[in-house]
C-alpha cells in the first residue's frame, strides 16, 4: 500500500462518513415533517426554510446542556455505552458498495455481508449497558427489553438472509450487487424472495429499535427506557445511533435485494475496473458512479420512508406480542421460505430433472 | 487438511448409508416420540404407557443392532469415514442398551406424584435417558475424536440433567450442580486434548493418528512431541474423568448418592461403559504405537483407582455410596485390561491375539458390570418404594394428606437388618449381586476378573494382578456387609425398618388404587431384579457364548491398530 | 515487512485474548468479567481472521460476543448481583495451592518444551482445499460446507441431537411449574 492509496482511502473514509453522518440531521428534520404531515400538523416551520434548521439547533441545544453523571453509575461503562452505539453502527458502512466503482466503497471484503451482521450483533451491547450501568430500574428494564427483543429478531433476520444468499451464492456485499445488475433485483429473482425481504425488514425495524417495535423506550411505561439517565452529548449519539443503524439497515436492504447503486444510466462496475487498470481516463467514469450513488441514495430514502410511514400509523406491541411474533411467526416463516427456496434453488440446477444426481 | 477428493451427490447418498444408523435412528425417534406423547397424553395414560414405548424403542435398537452385527459398514465416505457399526461397537451398543433397558423398568416408582414434583415430566425422563444413549452409541461408533467428543457431551449432558431431576431434594440439585461443574471442566480438558492432538498430528481420525503417532510421532519433525504428549495427557484426563478413574473420581459419591437411583443406576453403568469403549479406541488403538508412555501413567492410575475405591467403600454407612466406591474400584479392574491390551500390542511381534483376548475381557466385564450393577440398584430402588410406600401410608395414616417429602436420606446399611426374614427373596438377590460384585465363583462377576486378570497375567503385569487380586479381597468385606445385616441381624424395629409395601399399604387402608398402582410398579422393579439375577448366574453357562461374542468383537478393533515400526 | 504486520496483529490478538481472559477470572465484578469475556472472544475472532478463517470470525462474534454473552450478561443483571462477590475470603488455602500447582506445571510444560523445542511448522500461504477442480481457500464457507457435509456430516447433524438435550434440559430443570 502505498501512501497516496492511502491518502485516497482516508479520503472515501471521511466523505462517506460523514455522508452518513450528515444524514442524520436529514433524516431528523424530514421525519418530524413526515410525522406531522400524517397527523395532519405543519411540524418545524421557524428555522430556514421549511423548518430545515432546526434539527442544528436542536443539536447545538443538546452539546450546550450541562453533561450530568447520575450518583451510582458505573462510570467507566457508563461512558462506554454511547460509544459502543455509535461504532458499529458507523463501522457497517465501510463495506456498503454505494456505487458502481471503488471510489463509492471503502472495503471489498469477501464476507462483507457477514461482517455487517457481526457489527449489527454487537449493537446490543450498548443498550443492554447503557441501560445497566444508568443505576436506574427504568434503564435497565428498556436495556433488557431491547437487548432481548434485538437478539429475537436477529435471528429472523439471519434466517431471512439465508434463503436471499442461497440464491446469490455469495456473502460478498459487492458481487450481489453486481449479480443483481446483471439478472435483475434480488426481490424479482425467486419467487418467495419478496417474504425474505418483508421479514428481513420487519426484523430490521425490530433491531432499531423504532415503532412499532420501540418497547425499549415506552415513555408510559419505562420513562425513556435505557438512555433516561443520559444526558446532553452522549444522550445525542445514542439518538444519532439509532438513525445511523436505520440508514445501515436501508441501505443493507437496497443492497441485498433491490439492485443497491443498479439504475437507469449506470455502466456495469466490471468494466469499470477493467478500464481503470488499462489506464483509461477516470473522468469518464465520474458520472456514472455519481449516477449510481443516487440510485442508490434515493432507494434507501424510499425505505427510510417506510420506517417514517409505520411510526406515523402503528401503535406499539405489547411485550409478549412482540416475543410471540419474533419468535413463533417470523422464524417459522423463515425456515420455511429458506425451505422452499432451496427448493427453487435444487429445481433451478436441474436435480428434478435427472433423477436427483446433478 | 488432505486434499478433498470431490464427490458427487450420488457418492454422497450411497457413502451416507442410513442402515449403518439403525440403532440410534430408532433409539433417537423412539425418544421423540416419547416426548411428544408426552407433551399430549394425560398423566395416567402417561404412565402406563411411556416405558413401554421407550422399552419398545430399546427393542427395536437392539434388533437393529443385531441386523448390524458381523456387516462392518462405515457411515461416511469409505476411506474417511468417522462413524462405524464395527461389532466392537455394536458389542458396545448391546451393553448400553441392557443398562437403558433395566433403568427404564426400575423408574416407575421415581416418578410417582407422591415422590416429587416430577408429576408432568415423565416424558422428559425417559426421552433424556434415551437420547443419553443415543450418545453412547455414538461413543462407541466414533472412529474419530470429534464423534467422541461429541458423544460424550451428549451424553454427559442429558446425565447432568437426570441428575438433577429430582428438583425438590436438595440432594439431587447438589448432584446435579456438582456434575455440570466437573463435567464441564472435564470437557474442557477433553476439548483442549483434542485440540494439540489435531496440530501435531494434522488429523482427529483415529487410523490417520495412529498412523502419524507410530511414524513421526508428530506430523512433521518441526512439530515437538512434547505438543503430543500434552494433548494425549489431557484427553486421559478427561476420559478418566468421565470412567470416575482416581483422583479424577471425586464426583462419583456425591453424585451417586444425590442423582434418582434409577438415573444412577444407568449413569453406574452407561457411562462408565462408555467411557471404557472410548478409551480403548484412544489408547491401545489410536495411541497405541506411544504406549510406552502412558503405560506407566495409567498403570498408576489403575492401582489407585482399585485401591481407593475398595478401601474407601469399606467405610461407607450409605449403600448408594458403597457402590459409586464400588464403581471406581470396577474401573480399575476395567483399566487393567485395557493396559493388557496395550501391552500385548507393544510385544514385539505384537500378539494381536492376546491383545484382543484383553479387550474382549474388558467387554464381557462390562457386561458383566452392567447387570449385577443394575440388580444391585434395582434392589436398592425395590426398598426405596418399600420405605416410601411406609411412609406415605403412616403420612396418610396419621394428617390424612398425601404428601411424602421422605426420600432425602439414602438407604444405609444398618437398615437392611434381618431383611432376609421380611423378604427373602430381595435379600437373596442382592446377595446373589454383591457375590457377583465382588468377583465370588459361580456369579458373572467372577468371570469377568478371571478374563481380566489372566490376560494381565499373560503379559507379566504380576504387580498388577497382585494388587487387584489383594483389593479383591478387601472389597469382600464391605460387599458382605449387607449380606451379613440381612441374614444375621436382627431387624430393629425402633429405627423405621422397611416393612414390606403390602402390609405398610394394608394398614393405611386408604385408596385401593394406591396400593394397586404401587405393586403394578414394584412389578416391573421385581421383574428387573429377577431378569438382572438370573442373568448374573446364567452367565456361568452364558458365558461361553458372551466371551466368544467378546472376542468377535475386538477383532476388528485390535486388526485396525497399526502395528509399531 | 508483511511478516512483521502478521506477527504484530498475532501478538496483539494474543494479548487481546490473554489480557482479559486473565480480568475474567481476577476480577470480582460480575458484569465486568462478563464484558471482558467479549473482548476475548473478539480476540479470538481476530485470530480466527488470521488464520483465513473469516466465516469462523464471523460466527465467533455473531454467535458468542453478540447472543451468548449477551444472554451471559442478561442474567447477571436481572440477579441484580452488580455486588463485588467476596473474592479471596471463600477461597482460603485453594488459592495459595491453585497457584503452586499451576507454576509446577507450567515448569513442567516449560522444561518439556525446552528440552524438545517446537519450531513451529509455519504456514506460509494458507492450505487450499480442492472442490470440483476449484481451489478454495481453506477457511472459506465453501471449504467449510464441503468439509461439514461430506466427511463430518454424521458430527453435523448429530449434534443437533446435544442441543436437543440442552433444550430439553433447561426447560425441565429450570421451569417454574410443569
Amino acid at each position: 500500500m502505498d501512501l497516496l492509496s492511502i491518502f485516497w482511502m482516508v479520503v472515501k473514509v471521511i466523505v462517506i462518513f460523514a455522508g452518513v453522518m450528515t444524514m442524520v440531521p436529514i433524516l431528523i428534520w424530514l421525519e418530524r415533517k413526515v410525522v406531522a404531515d400524517f397527523q395532519v400538523r405543519i411540524g418545524p416551520n421557524r428555522l430556514g426554510p421549511f423548518g430545515s434548521m432546526q434539527p442544528l439547533a436542536d443539536a447545538v441545544k443538546l452539546m450546550m446542556k450541562e453533561d450530568i453523571t447520575p450518583a451510582g453509575v458505573d462510570k467507566a461503562l457508563y461512558f462506554m455505552a454511547p460509544l459502543l452505539a455509535m461504532v458499529p453502527a458507523l463501522l457497517a458502512c465501510a463495506v456498503i458498495p454505494f456505487g458502481p466503482t471503488p471510489w463509492a466503497r471503502i472495503t471489498d471484503l469477501n464476507h462483507s455481508l457477514l461482517f455487517s451482521l457481526a457489527l449489527s450483533s454487537l449493537g446490543v451491547y450498548a443498550i443492554a449497558l447503557g441501560g445497566w450501568a444508568s443505576n436506574n430500574k427504568y434503564s435497565l428494564m428498556g436495556g433488557l427489553r431491547s437487548a432481548s427483543q434485538m437478539i429475537s429478531y436477529e435471528l429472523g433476520m439471519g434466517l431471512s438472509i439465508i434463503a436471499l444468499l442461497m440464491v446469490t451464492g455469495s456473502l460478498n456485499l459487492r458481487e450481489i450487487v453486481d449479480q443483481q445488475h446483471l439478472y435483475g433485483w434480488n426481490v424479482l429473482r425467486a419467487p418467495t424472495m419478496f417474504i425474505a425481504f418483508l421479514i428481513y425488514f420487519i426484523c430490521g425495524i425490530a433491531e432499531t429499535n423504532r415503532a412499532p417495535f420501540d418497547l425499549a423506550e415506552a415513555e408510559t411505561e419505562l420513562v425513556a427506557g435505557f438512555h433516561t439517565e443520559y444526558s446532553s452529548f452522549k444522550f445525542a449519539m445514542f439518538f444519532m445511533a439509532e438513525y445511523v443503524n436505520m440508514v445501515i439497515i436501508s441501505a443493507l436492504a437496497t443492497t441485498l435485494f433491490f439492485g443497491g447503486w443498479s439504475g437507469p444510466g449506470v455502466s456495469f462496475g466490471a468494466d469499470v475496473l477493467q478500464s481503470l487498470a488499462r489506464g483509461q481516463n477516470i473522468e469518464t467514469f465520474i458520472v456514472p458512479t455519481l449516477l449510481g450513488v443516487f440510485w442508490f441514495v434515493l432507494k434507501t430514502f424510499i425505505f427510510l420512508f417506510i420506517y417514517m410511514w409505520l411510526r406515523a400509523s402503528l401503535p406499539r406491541f405489547r411485550y409478549d406480542q412482540l416475543m410471540n411474533f419474533g419468535w413463533k411467526r417470523l422464524v417459522p416463516i423463515s425456515l420455511a421460505n429458506i425451505f422452499v427456496m432451496g427448493m427453487f434453488v435444487a429445481w433451478r440446477s436441474g436435480w428434478f430433472s435427472n433423477g436427483g444426481a446433478s | 487438511m488432505t486434499p478433498q477428493q470431490p464427490l458427487t451427490l450420488e457418492q454422497l447418498t450411497q457413502a451416507h448409508n442410513l442402515a449403518v444408523l439403525a440403532p440410534e435412528l430408532s433409539l433417537t425417534l423412539f425418544a421423540l416420540a416419547v416426548l411428544l406423547a408426552g407433551a399430549f397424553f394425560p398423566d395416567a395414560a402417561q404412565r402406563r404407557l411411556l416405558p413401554l414405548l421407550a422399552l419398545c424403542g430399546v427393542a427395536v435398537a437392539a434388533a437393529g443392532t443385531a441386523a448390524l452385527w458381523n456387516k462392518n459398514q462405515v457411515f461416511g465416505p469409505p476411506d474417511s469415514a468417522v462413524y462405524v457399526a464395527d461389532n466392537f461397537a455394536l458389542f458396545f451398543k448391546w451393553i448400553f442398551l441392557i443398562g437403558l433397558g433395566v433403568a427404564i423398568l426400575i423408574s416407575g416408582r421415581f416418578l410417582d406424584p407422591r415422590s416429587g414434583d416430577s408429576h408432568t415430566v415423565i416424558g422428559e425422563y425417559y426421552g433424556l435417558m434415551m437420547l443419553s444413549t443415543v450418545g453412547m452409541m455414538f461413543v462407541s461408533g466414533g472412529r474419530d475424536l470429534l464423534v467422541m467428543f461429541l458423544g460424550i457431551e451428549t451424553l454427559s449432558i442429558a446425565l447432568y440433567v437426570l441428575a438433577g431431576f429430582a428438583r425438590r431434594r436438595l440432594m439431587s440439585n447438589e448432584a446435579a450442580l456438582k456434575y455440570f461443574l466437573l463435567g464441564a471442566f472435564a470437557s474442557g480438558f477433553l476439548l483442549y486434548g483434542i485440540a494439540l492432538v489435531y496440530y501435531a498430528v494434522g488429523s482427529t481420525a483415529f487410523p490417520q493418528i495412529a498412523e502419524v503417532v507410530a511414524g513421526g510421532p508428530t506430523r512433521s519433525p518441526q512439530i515437538s512431541p512434547t505438543i503430543l504428549y500434552l494433548g494425549l495427557a489431557l484427553l486421559v484426563i478427561g476420559l478418566s474423568f468421565k470412567a470416575a478413574l482416581v483422583p479424577f473420581h471425586q464426583w462419583t459419591p456425591d453424585v451417586y448418592e444425590g442423582a434418582p437411583t434409577p438415573v444412577t443406576a444407568f449413569m453406574a453403568v452407561g457411562a462408565k461403559a462408555a467411557a471404557f469403549a472410548a478409551l480403548l479406541r484412544v489408547l491401545p488403538g489410536a495411541f497405541g504405537a506411544v504406549s510406552a508412555l502412558w503405560h506407566p501413567i495409567l498403570l498408576a492410575i489403575a492401582v489407585l483407582t482399585m485401591s481407593v475405591g475398595n478401601i474407601v467403600a469399606i467405610t461407607q454407612d450409605s449403600l448408594k455410596r458403597m457402590l459409586a466406591y464400588s464403581s471406581v474400584a470396577h474401573a480399575g479392574y476395567l483399566l487393567m485390561g485395557v493396559l493388557a491390551a496395550a501391552s500385548a500390542n507393544r510385544q514385539i511381534p505384537p500378539q494381536s491375539d492376546a491383545a484382543q483376548n484383553a479387550t474382549a475381557g474388558v467387554m464381557f466385564y462390562l457386561v458383566a458390570y452392567a447387570l449385577m450393577n443394575m440388580g444391585a440398584f434395582a434392589i436398592l430402588v425395590y426398598l426405596e418404594n418399600a420405605r416410601a410406600n411406609n411412609a406415605v401410608a403412616s403420612e396418610i395414616a396419621r394428617t390424612g394428606s398425601d404428601s411424602a417429602d421422605s426420600e432425602d436420606a439414602n438407604i444405609r446399611v444398618d437398615e437392611l437388618n434381618g431383611l432376609a426374614w421380611r423378604e427373602p427373596l430381595a435379600a437373596a438377590a442382592m446377595t446373589v449381586f454383591l457375590l457377583s460384585l465382588a468377583g465370588i465363583p459361580p456369579t458373572a462377576g467372577f468371570f469377568g476378573k478371571l478374563y481380566i486378570f489372566r490376560e494381565a497375567m499373560g503379559q507379566g503385569l504380576l504387580g498388577l494382578v497382585l494388587v487387584g487380586v489383594l483389593n479383591t479381597v478387601i472389597s469382600v468385606y464391605y460387599y458382605l456387609r449387607p449380606v451379613v445385616a440381612m441374614y444375621s441381624q436382627p431387624s430393629g424395629a425402633a429405627d423405621a425398618p422397611l416393612v414390606s409395601s403390602e402390609g405398610a399399604l394394608g394398614a393405611a387402608g386408604t385408596g385401593a388404587a394406591g396400593a394397586l398402582r404401587a405393586t403394578s410398579f414394584s412389578l416391573s422393579v421385581t421383574l428387573a431384579i429377577v431378569l438382572c439375577a438370573v442373568a448374573v448366574i446364567a452367565m456361568v453357562v452364558l458365558q461361553a457364548v458372551v466371551f466368544p461374542w467378546a472376542h468377535e468383537a475386538s477383532a476388528i478393533q485390535a486388526s485396525s491398530q497399526v502395528t509399531r515400526l | 515487512m508483511a511478516g512483521i504486520s502478521v506477527t504484530l496483529i498475532c501478538g496483539g490478538a494474543a494479548f487481546v485474548i490473554m489480557d482479559p481472559s486473565l480480568m475474567v477470572v481476577v476480577i470480582c465484578h460480575p458484569v465486568h468479567s462478563a464484558l471482558y469475556l467479549v473482548l476475548a472472544f473478539l480476540g479470538v475472532a481476530v485470530l480466527f481472521l488470521q488464520l483465513q478463517a473469516p466465516f469462523l470470525a464471523a460466527v465467533q462474534v455473531i454467535v458468542y460476543a453478540g447472543a451468548i454473552m449477551v444472554l451471559f450478561l442478561f442474567v447477571i443483571m436481572l440477579l441484580g448481583e452488580d455486588k463485588p462477590l467476596p473474592g479471596e475470603s471463600r477461597l482460603g488455602l485453594q488459592l495459595p495451592l491453585a497457584v503452586v500447582f499451576s507454576l509446577v506445571l507450567a515448569a513442567q510444560i516449560g522444561y518439556l518444551l525446552i528440552r524438545q523445542p517446537s519450531r513451529g511448522a509455519s504456514v506460509a500461504a494458507g492450505p487450499v482445499t480442492v472442490i470440483g477442480g476449484e481451489e478454495v481457500a481453506f477457511g472459506s464457507v465453501k471449504a467449510l460446507g464441503n468439509t461439514l457435509f461430506t466427511q463430518y456430516l454424521f458430527v453435523f447433524e448429530a449434534t443437533s441431537v446435544v442441543l436437543l438435550i440442552a433444550m430439553i434440559g433447561v426447560v425441565v430443570l429450570a421451569k417454574k411449574r410443569l
